[in-house]
């Protein structure tokens, strides 16, 4: 029988204005250029609110939601939405929501970080080649 | 074998909103899912599917799609026309969308009112998180009526 080890990690959020500042700044990118900039917020609540790894994932996934709700009512009343391909996503999305938030909790934090590092560097990537692209360079 | 130390426990706020979101989603998608099985299968909806399927493939655009595909002519110039339209699949699909998305409205508004079930939590950083949630509770209902547009 194998038993899971959760350990209570004590934090204090920090920096609140900062960070405020900070998410204010990843709006500016996301809203000026359309580059999409939610892989931006696990940093700034891990590195600069000093919350934990873990916490920080599952708090992104918030923020990002929080804000993809206000982003989405444009797009739905414009009928820029396909029902026939938007609603088989969500579905999709929500059963790897679900799927990935019940095996974050399980996982260790250095695998989070090296897959987060992971993604971050993919993020980057597209992004510069998106930009580079919209610039006509490629 | 591990010992089990103590789950860690979620903030309240994090339960409301997760739950209240999550469950109005899953109930908007149902409801959208069934709508579009409607649509397909009564072969008299607003939405030719087959044309929305090539076009969609041939990458046109969803304003052209909206435009050739569907009957919905002036009328999808109105703000949320589907709940007009609930006879028809494609109006219980876009309507069961709108459920979904509003979920995290209602979601929001949790956490607004959770912050009220302690003295200490409502005046946490001087009031600064309470400012906050009820500033995103404000931009989501405006973004809902459609006076602030936030594209991203």
């Amino acid at each position: 029988m194998k038993n899971h080890c959760y350990g209570i990690v004590n934090y204090r959020v920090r920096r609140a204005w900062l960070a405020i500042i900070l998410f204010c700044g990843v709006g500016l990118i996301s809203g000026m250029f359309g580059l999409g900039a939610g892989w931006a917020v696990t940093p700034v609540l891990n590195l600069i609110m000093s919350t934990p790894l873990k916490v920080a994932t599952a708090s992104s996934v918030t923020i990002i939601s929080l804000g993809d709700t206000a982003a989405v009512f444009p797009y739905l009343m414009s009928n820029s939405l396909i029902p026939i391909f938007a609603v088989p996503a969500v579905a999709g999305l929500m059963t790897g929501a679900e799927v990935g938030s019940r095996i974050a909790v399980k996982v260790r934090p250095g695998f989070v970080r090296y897959v987060l590092i992971g993604i971050l560097l993919f993020a980057g990537v597209k992004l510069i080649v998106t930009g580079l692209s919209l610039m006509g360079v490629i | 074998m591990e010992k089990i130390v103590e789950k860690p426990k979620p903030p309240i706020e994090g339960i409301i909103y997760g739950e209240t979101a999550a469950i109005i989603t899953i109930i908007g998608i149902c409801i959208a899912i069934a709508g579009i099985v409607v649509g397909v299968t009564s072969g008299n909806d607003i939405v030719d599917f087959q044309k929305l399927v090539n076009d969609l493939l041939s990458g046109k655009s969803e304003y052209y799609i909206w435009n050739h595909d569907s009957k919905l002519g002036d009328l999808q110039h109105t703000k949320y026309w589907f709940f007009n339209m609930l006879n028809y699949g494609t109006g219980i699909a876009m309507t069961g969308i709108a459920i979904a998305i509003f979920g995290g409205i209602v979601g929001a508004l949790g956490i607004f009112i959770s912050m009220f079930r302690s003295k200490e939590v409502l005046l946490y950083k001087k009031g600064l998180y309470t400012i906050l949630s009820l500033v995103i509770v404000l931009i989501l209902i405006l973004a809902a009526a459609g006076v602030i547009s936030l594209r991203h």
